[in-house]
């Protein structure tokens, strides 16, 4: 780990700190990779597409169809591209959410479902599927609402006498989380038949079930997020280092931390409501990020955004895939890259 | 102590010695004979052994007064080989006919209850492979409890499970004339629609996420009987969850939501990807009662015979 | 001028500190002594904004401190404290640069203007770290360390510096020169600064004035030869304590006496 942040730093060229130009360069770099990602997604599916049509009508942003039947023009247009958005949404989120949980708490290994508030948002969004089942802004509001009262939850918990320290954020989160996660089993338990099989691969992440009426809004929160936390970057270096040095500092820890809480709620409970719990992504990639591009929240907040949409873009690739026409649960899929790969960062670290 | 007439033969000089000896041995005799009714109370000598669906051979006594379901389908058959007032146990699933309603209930399909079910002293528990099987079955046989498999795949199968109940409640005659009544309907079923053009179906278990029926479903036997194929015939597994991208590009002709039954009021609407499909542009999305699609029992016919009507209504206008 | 007016802290029941009066005045160092428990800690803790004080108040430039904005504090009272876990990976130069967030200009992000890069290699100059700029903090030894918090907190360019116990874990060689730097940045910006220390002797030596605290109170304040009598030590610290002029400096030395108990 030592050795990769030196060749980091050494990237970053004569001193080792994070750079303006350095975090453009990355962020330039993983943008795009990103869109070359949703374009070569968009080209496999279950279904067949002619490549050159397909690439023809995609840089004509769908305003010609370039020689695809109907079909095949919907197929792209109305469930790959959408779906893939949604991924690189979900994706951006977690991660971010995940990175500024880091920082914040100091922990690498904070994470959005380890704090409870994955489940928290996921109560809630079964709170809106139960009670307003036919309207589609039930479930982001009430997951933002979910998460957002899981956060406080953990936060009252965590208060001792010399305040919320990272350590008691994390154990009261594991308490909150397992919890609402023996909740969520019971509720599913008085579920019929059917409901508990859709639920349960809900519950796994599953981007299926894109709805266009939601998607701008997931893209917006996970744009709006990643903004809201990288003007808080440098924040959270100081606040990376404890947080009596950064109050010390100059940082308002206090507000600092009520924005990180809302915002991250905010990404978390748009994510859990559009596609389930999609986990590892908030663990994962913040920490490879970190990895490759030094600590530094200015570079590692946006690429750990880019990042995430990507991580998420391929996973889904292969939920979808794998084994057409019949799909994965993608949350799955990210279980099983994420998990051996931090087996492995740990190991290095 | 006297015991008959031979104690008067003995020499009296061993007469408390015998006394003491017979007396042991026949309160040895009593002791083990009272053990082996208290085991064997409920076991008579197994006068019948068949052979379920997982390849067991199922012993089974001469007469059986007392049996369990542990499936909605079983519950049913019970009921229609005439065997429903020795029904003594049933799944919280099992609403039909009504009076299983009534019957004591043993939890669901999936997690029943060992101590109900033993405490109900069946004879002999009917279950569908969707069951836990390996765990309570030994527990039950431990019991002197019989473990029946049913695992009705299609529409035969279903005719063979109908066949088994009635063999165990010693209801054969009355089986066979429910099977044979079951057979006609779906012989006239299938005859009548051997000369259409079968239609491509698109089964919709639930819109979203999207599941539809695949190869192994017991309801795409019965698509294929109404007439029909199901598009998603080849798909591995019984109940897969499907990519919307190929449902779009199936375009089924006519669509089946199941819906009503067991599963209440949901699976109204057609899922987004086949909102342009042949089915919904010429109007052919049929709603019909799940439990008649997907219970392997005599119902099956009931949804054979209306899927065949809603898919071929040119042939069945009498 | 940092002034601290009849200062009161209580948790609850327990008084922490109780009536303490100090002023940091421009160019001087005061040293803070005392038993664990007297409440030095929280002392420095209400001077710079961490802790609100229950009774008395604080005064910077003759205002009220919590009249002003964090950052504002935080551009001119730097604090040196034990330094926390370092839990990911950084190195010197993003330490210490650090000490420039109360200078940004966008609050809570943008990046270090030139001044403040030359500013952070002026102070790594001044603490030596130069040679170490790139490397990870985790690479340092503990003196090294010490050295680069000293750094990040004379990069604030703070003209009053909280230190407590900076030379806790330092060995003889390094708690000298961590002390000098500090002076030297007393006297060439005429910077004060509070020391809190339990090494009666650097204080001897380096303070202009010493605070010695007991249970919450001040029992004296005054310069060194004032404070650092026998009778006070012994007062204080229930030790019985030898004091006489240092050889070489004329300070006050202070050697405990301890009754070794020889069983026969």
């Amino acid at each position: 780990m030592i050795a990769a942040t030196q060749a980091g730093a050494a990237f970053a060229g004569l001193d080792s700190r994070t750079t303006p130009s350095k975090t453009l360069i990355s962020c330039g770099a993983l943008g795009l990779a990103l869109l070359l990602a949703i374009v070569v997604s968009s080209l496999v599916g279950s279904e067949q597409l002619p490549v050159r049509a397909a690439l023809c009508s995609l840089a004509s942003f769908g305003s010609t169809p370039c020689g695809l039947t109907s079909d095949q023009f919907d197929i792209l247009f109305q469930i790959r591209i959408p779906r893939i958005l949604l991924a690189a949404a979900v994706g951006a989120s977690l991660a971010t959410a995940g990175a500024s949980y880091q920082s914040l708490l100091r922990n690498p290994l904070a994470e959005p479902y380890l704090l409870g508030i994955s489940n928290g948002a996921a109560v809630g969004t079964m709170i809106a599927l139960v009670f307003f089942g036919a309207n589609e802004w039930g479930r982001p509001v009430l997951a933002f609402a979910g998460a957002l009262v899981a956060t406080m939850a953990v936060y009252r918990l965590a208060l001792g006498r010399a305040g919320a320290t990272p350590e008691r954020l994390i154990l009261a989160g594991v308490i909150v989380t397992t919890f609402l996660s023996s909740v969520i089993v019971f509720v599913t338990t008085l579920m019929d038949a059917t409901r508990i099989r859709s639920f349960t691969f809900w519950l796994l992440g599953d981007l299926s079930g894109t709805s266009t009426t939601l998607l701008p809004i997931s893209i917006a929160i996970a744009v709006l997020g990643t903004i809201l936390l990288s003007l808080n970057a440098r924040s959270l270096n100081l606040l990376m280092l404890g947080e009596r040095d950064a109050f010390d500092l100059g940082v308002e820890v206090r507000s600092v931390r009520l924005i990180i809480f809302v915002v991250a709620s905010l990404l978390v409970g748009s994510s859990v409501a559009a596609s389930g719990s999609v986990g590892y992504v908030g663990l994962v990639v913040p920490h490879l990020t970190r990895l490759s591009l030094g600590s530094d929240n200015r570079i590692s907040i946006p690429c750990a955004a880019l990042g995430g949409g990507l991580f998420v873009i391929a996973a889904d690739t292969v939920a979808r895939t794998i084994i057409a026409p019949r799909e994965l649960p993608v949350g799955a899929i990210t279980a099983l890259i994420g998990a051996p790969l931090f087996i492995y960062l740990l190991k290095r670290a | 102590m006297k015991v008959g007439g031979t104690f008067y033969l003995f020499p009296t000089l061993h007469n408390r010695k015998r006394l003491l000896l017979i007396s042991f041995l026949l309160a040895v005799c009593v002791a083990t004979s009272c053990n082996t009714n208290l085991k064997d109370r409920v076991q008579e000598p197994a006068a019948r052994v068949i052979a379920d669906d997982s390849g067991k051979r199922v012993a089974l006594p001469p007469k059986v007064d007392r049996v369990v379901s542990l499936a909605p389908n079983l519950t049913e058959i019970v009921f229609a080989v005439g065997g429903g007032n020795r029904l003594v146990g049933d799944t919280t699933y099992c609403d039909f006919p009504a009076e299983a309603k009534n019957i004591a209930k043993v939890g669901d399909t999936l997690q029943p209850s060992l101590e109900k079910i033993i405490a109900l002293q069946p004879q002999v528990v009917l279950v569908s492979t969707a069951s836990q099987l390996e765990v309570f079955t030994r527990q039950l046989q431990s019991h002197n409890i019989s473990v029946f498999v049913t695992d009705p795949r299609d529409l035969d199968g279903v005719f063979r499970s109908i066949e088994q109940v009635g063999e165990i409640l010693g209801e054969t005659e009355k089986a066979k004339l429910v099977v044979q009544r079951l057979r006609e309907r779906s012989t006239v079923v299938e005859n009548t629609v051997k000369s259409t053009t079968p239609v491509r179906v698109f089964y919709q278990l639930s819109a979203e996420p999207l599941y539809t029926a695949g190869h192994d479903a017991f309801v795409t036997d019965l698509i294929k009987r109404a007439g029909a194929i199901s598009v998603t015939a080849d798909v591995p597994g019984a109940w897969p969850k499907y990519s919307a991208e190929s449902a779009l590009a199936a375009k089924p002709e006519a669509i089946i939501l199941p819906t009503g039954g067991s599963m209440g009021e949901g699976n109204l609407t057609v899922a987004e990807p086949l909102r342009k499909s042949p089915a919904v542009t010429n109007n052919r999305v049929y709603k019909i009662n799940d439990d008649h699609l997907v219970r392997p029992g005599p119902r099956a016919v009931d949804g054979l015979e209306e899927m065949a009507k809603a898919l071929h209504p040119e042939v069945f206008r009498r | 001028m940092l002034e601290a007016r009849e200062i009161q802290v209580s948790y609850g029941e327990r008084v922490a500190v109780s009536g303490v009066s100090l002023t940091l005045r421009p160019g001087e160092i005061t040293a803070v002594i005392g038993p664990n428990g007297a409440g030095k800690s929280t002392l420095l803790q209400s001077l710079n904004g961490r802790i609100r004080p229950s009774g008395g108040s604080v005064l910077l430039d003759d205002r009220p401190l919590d009249q002003f904005s964090r950052r504002a504090i935080a551009q001119r009272i730097a604090v040196v404290a034990q330094e926390a876990e370092l839990r990911f990976p950084i190195t010197v130069l993003e330490f210490v640069l650090g000490g420039r967030f109360a200078w940004a200009t966008n609050s809570g992000w943008g990046w270090e203007s030139k001044r403040d890069l030359e500013i952070a290699r002026d102070v790594l100059k001044e603490t030596e770290l130069t040679s170490l700029a790139d490397r990870l903090m985790t690479e340092l030894s503990g003196g090294e360390r010490q050295r680069a918090v000293l750094a990040r907190a004379l990069a604030t360019e703070a003209l009053f510096l909280l230190l407590d116990e900076p030379t806790a874990n330092l060995d003889l060689s390094h708690q000298a020169t961590l002390l000098s730097l500090v002076r030297s940045r007393c006297d060439r910006r005429q910077a004060s600064a509070l020391v809190i220390t339990h090494d009666v002797n650097l204080a001897s030596q380096f303070a202009d004035q010493v605070l010695l605290m007991k249970e919450g109170r001040a029992i004296r304040h005054g310069v060194p030869v004032e404070v650092l009598t026998s009778e006070l030590l012994h007062e204080v610290f229930d030790v019985n304590v030898l004091v006489d002029s240092h050889p070489v400096s004329g300070l006050p030395r202070i050697t405990p006496v301890h009754e070794l108990v020889r069983h026969s």
